[in-house]
């Protein structure tokens, strides 16, 4: 009796194992896209500087409490948030929220940004944008750790 | 008789754990880390982030100045503290355990001391080994299950959360699955035996945590609420065993196990009703089946009913009847934030508290309807009885309130001082100018008027008066003009109204952040808490290989039914007390 | 399955009686306080 329940238990430990081998080993840690999705550009600190220059909107699509703590100096503070949809490329936006409002002109040249690579705010709101029919959406990738970085104006 | 029995097994026990400390300071096992401490791994995302874009713009600039790509270190994150920590520990035991299991292993053991001391080692690192296993692997296991699961939409609910299947738990079924299923093997028989021992220990550090500030508002409502279901139930169990026909000394003794606390107080009162061995047998098999089910079946409820910690643990501390068990469902119910445990335990000592009186009585009611019972010295009992190691948890709780470990007035180990925010967390010009819009929002007539309403709607109190809308707008200019929190009064009355519908998010954040800065983690009582979540683990396995079939099989009959409706009198009744009576406060 | 007979301390506990056991976990848990004290601060 006793040699079946231990049998029993070995196996229910096996099988454990084996299905948390299985789950780790499928990526915990997702990155956006390295190209831009359509109807977007991807661009670099260099031309957002070129573009903010020219009057560009520069939106930080992070948390208002992180706005506050520091950004892109002349960005507004449009948050990405609550951010409940997975980060992946095809991503469900309907379980997002992002209020458009604050930029009312779809043709105006927009600039989005958020954390860098494991963030997905900015990339998916750059997506929403163009659905939405704005015409000139550019996205940061590579975002505040970057700019800080390159010692660019932070306020 | 020799105790050391030779074996390998503590020198594979040790290899074990010097591999897995090998295995974590190099980095092999890093991507299984990655999912197992998932929390300190988006920290490290974060701080890899920022070391990946200085070392790019870094390399940039070097290639375009000819010269060659810098060399800079990743700062360490806490991802890479929390392995160290799992490093050193598997590392200081493994080692130790390599070197006395090589020593036993040649040693020949002679009958005296050393050899019984050598005999526990074993036994202390198998259920250490296990420790290491449930903490580090289980428990974020089965966390990230139940997330995964509720997420997936398989359940609505995480199982792991509501089921509490942390640490605690785990730890306690992974014992009583040891002792029943397998069985203790014997070189680890002397060892495990010393589970009760580490957790008196961690019960007397949990001292430590405790400031009068707290007790202060604690203390009534618990010597209330104890005192009137101790009494009751010993009361109605006496009652029943006289209804029932048992013998005068099992219900006494049942009674006092019932009434006060498990199998202390069961002990403490047997000499004085002169109950037989099977008897103590008996009660503490009932106490221990019950106590069993409460620990697994209070933290679901409790979670269920949304209960705050002050609430569980008031509710934990009268309703279960062990110690360890009333530690395990505190623990079960909140494993992280030590609060309810702390809460439970108060509660739980003021128990104990009773015993001398309940000794008493049962002395008196035992002499009563027993003519003939030999005389005993009731002043000896309750000296040689009183459990020792609560009086260190009063000292430990003495030396914390007058400022020893801590600042005292010190809340769970965080504290508050406006003198010791640091430079870079004061507020920046952006949040104050964001606060600076809202003061003058909330000073126009629509403001105040939103305001108001808000103030008196969420009843927002600050040490017993209510806070109005000029005190408010104080607070805020305060702040603004000192980029920082003050005093703590302020501190808690922004907290209120940065919750306000229609609150700038940016100046949200900035109180937030400033209230956060202005608080202050004692390293000190992290440490303890951190000492003290080990001890529980490793006793609370013990704990659970002491639950075998055969002790569960012992409670049956009689005595089974009146603990049974004893005990549910008293879950359900401290419940409904403590839903009407007890608010989070503090 | 019964534990095997210990003629040292209970089936519970390797200390002789409760007292002792309290006693040296009284002293445990103020080396470690004070330990982490001296330490920490």
């Amino acid at each position: 009796m006793k040699s079946i329940k231990q049998l029993f238990f070995a196996l229910i430990t096996f099988g454990f194992m084996a299905a948390t081998g299985s789950s780790y080993a499928a990526d915990a840690h997702p990155e956006t896209p390295t190209a831009a999705p359509a109807g977007v550009k991807l661009v670099d600190a260099k031309q957002v500087q070129e573009l903010q220059a020219k009057g560009a909107t520069v939106v930080d699509t992070r948390k208002a409490s992180e706005f506050g703590e520091g950004s892109i100096k002349g960005s507004i503070s449009v948050p990405y948030d609550p951010e409940k949809s997975a980060k992946a490329a095809d991503f469900d936006a309907t379980q997002d929220k992002f209020d458009m409002s604050k930029l009312s002109d779809k043709n105006a040249v927009i600039v989005v940004f958020c954390n860098s690579g494991t963030c997905f705010k900015s990339y998916k709101a750059a997506v929403v944008l163009a659905k939405n029919g704005y015409k000139n959406v550019n996205w940061y990738r590579d975002g505040v750790p970057d700019w800080k970085a390159r010692k660019l104006p932070m306020e | 008789m020799i105790y050391t029995i030779k074996s390998p097994a503590l020198l594979i026990i040790g290899i074990l754990m010097l591999v897995w400390g090998g295995l974590n300071k190099s980095g092999t096992v890093d991507d299984m880390q990655s999912y197992l401490q998932k929390s300190s791994y988006s920290d490290h995302m974060k701080v890899k982030e920022k070391y990946d874009a200085e070392l790019r713009v870094a390399t940039e600039m070097a290639t375009a100045e000819g010269k060659p790509a810098p060399e800079i270190k990743m700062p360490a994150s806490k991802f890479d503290q929390a392995k160290a920590e799992q490093a050193k520990l598997s590392n200081y035991f493994g080692g130790a355990f390599v070197i006395i299991g090589l020593f036993t292993l040649v040693w020949t053991p002679k009958h005296g001391n050393l050899d019984y001391f050598v005999s526990v080692v074993p036994g202390v690192a198998y259920i250490l080994l296990i420790a290491f296993i449930v903490r580090w692997g289980l428990d974020p296991i089965f966390a990230n299950w139940g997330k995964a699961v509720k997420e997936a939409g398989i359940l609505s609910w995480d199982f792991a959360h509501i089921m509490n299947l942390n640490y605690v738990v785990l730890g306690i079924v992974i014992g009583m699955i040891v002792v029943n299923v397998f069985k203790i093997p014997a070189w680890a028989g002397n060892g495990v035996r010393t589970a009760r021992f580490f957790l008196k220990s961690g019960v007397i550090l949990l001292g430590t945590l405790y400031s009068a500030a707290e007790l202060a508002q604690l203390g009534g409502l618990s010597v209330i609420m104890i005192g009137i279901f101790v009494l009751g139930s010993v009361g109605i169990v006496l009652f029943m065993g006289k209804r029932m026909g048992i013998p005068n000394s099992m219900t006494a003794v049942l009674s006092a196990g019932m009434g006060v606390c498990g199998v202390s107080a069961t002990v403490a009162a047997s000499p004085v009703v002169q109950a037989k061995a099977e008897e103590i047998a008996y009660t503490i098999g009932t106490i221990l089946i019950f106590g069993v089910g409460c620990m697994f079946l209070f933290p679901t409820v409790g979670h269920i009913l949304n209960m705050g910690p002050v609430q569980f643990g008031a509710w934990a501390g009268t309703g279960i009847l062990n110690s360890a068990q009333v530690a395990g469902a505190a623990l079960a119910f909140d494993p992280h934030n030590i609060e309810t445990l702390k809460v439970a335990e108060i509660f739980n000592i003021t128990r104990v508290l009773f015993l001398p009186i309940i000794v008493l009585w049962l002395a008196a009611w035992y002499v009563k309807h027993e003519q003939g019972a030999a005389k005993v010295n009731l002043a000896q009992v309750v000296i040689a009885k009183f459990p020792v190691f609560v009086l260190g948890f009063i000292a430990m709780f003495a030396l914390s309130s007058i400022g020893t470990f801590a600042p005292a007035g010190h809340y769970q180990g965080k504290y508050f001082s406006s003198a010791e925010v640091k430079e870079d967390k004061l507020l920046k010009d952006k949040e104050a100018r964001a606060l600076d819009g809202e003061l003058t929002r909330l000073r126009g007539a629509e403001g105040t008027q939103a305001l108001g309403k808000y103030l008196a709607e969420k009843n927002v109190v600050l040490e017993g008066h209510k806070v109005t809308a000029d005190e408010a707008n104080q607070a805020l200019s305060d702040l603004i003009t000192n980029k920082k929190m003050t005093t703590r009064q302020q501190s808690n009355i922004l907290k209120s109204v940065a919750k306000m519908g229609g609150f700038d998010a940016v100046a949200k954040g900035s109180v937030e952040k400033a209230e956060k800065a202005a608080t202050h983690d004692s390293k000190t009582i992290k440490e303890y808490r951190n000492w003290i979540a080990w001890l529980f683990a490793f006793g609370l396995i013990g704990l659970g290989m002491q639950i075998t079939g055969k002790a569960l099989k012992q409670a049956g009959g009689a005595p089974l039914i009146i603990g049974g409706v004893v005990g549910t009198l008293k879950a359900v009744g401290s419940l409904i007390v403590v839903l009407l009576f007890v608010k989070e406060f503090i | 399955m019964d534990a095997p007979k210990f003629e040292r301390g209970t089936s519970l506990s390797i200390f002789v009686s409760d007292r002792r056991e309290d006693f040296t976990a009284l002293i445990f848990a103020f080396i470690i306080a004070f330990g982490v004290m001296l330490t920490t601060s």
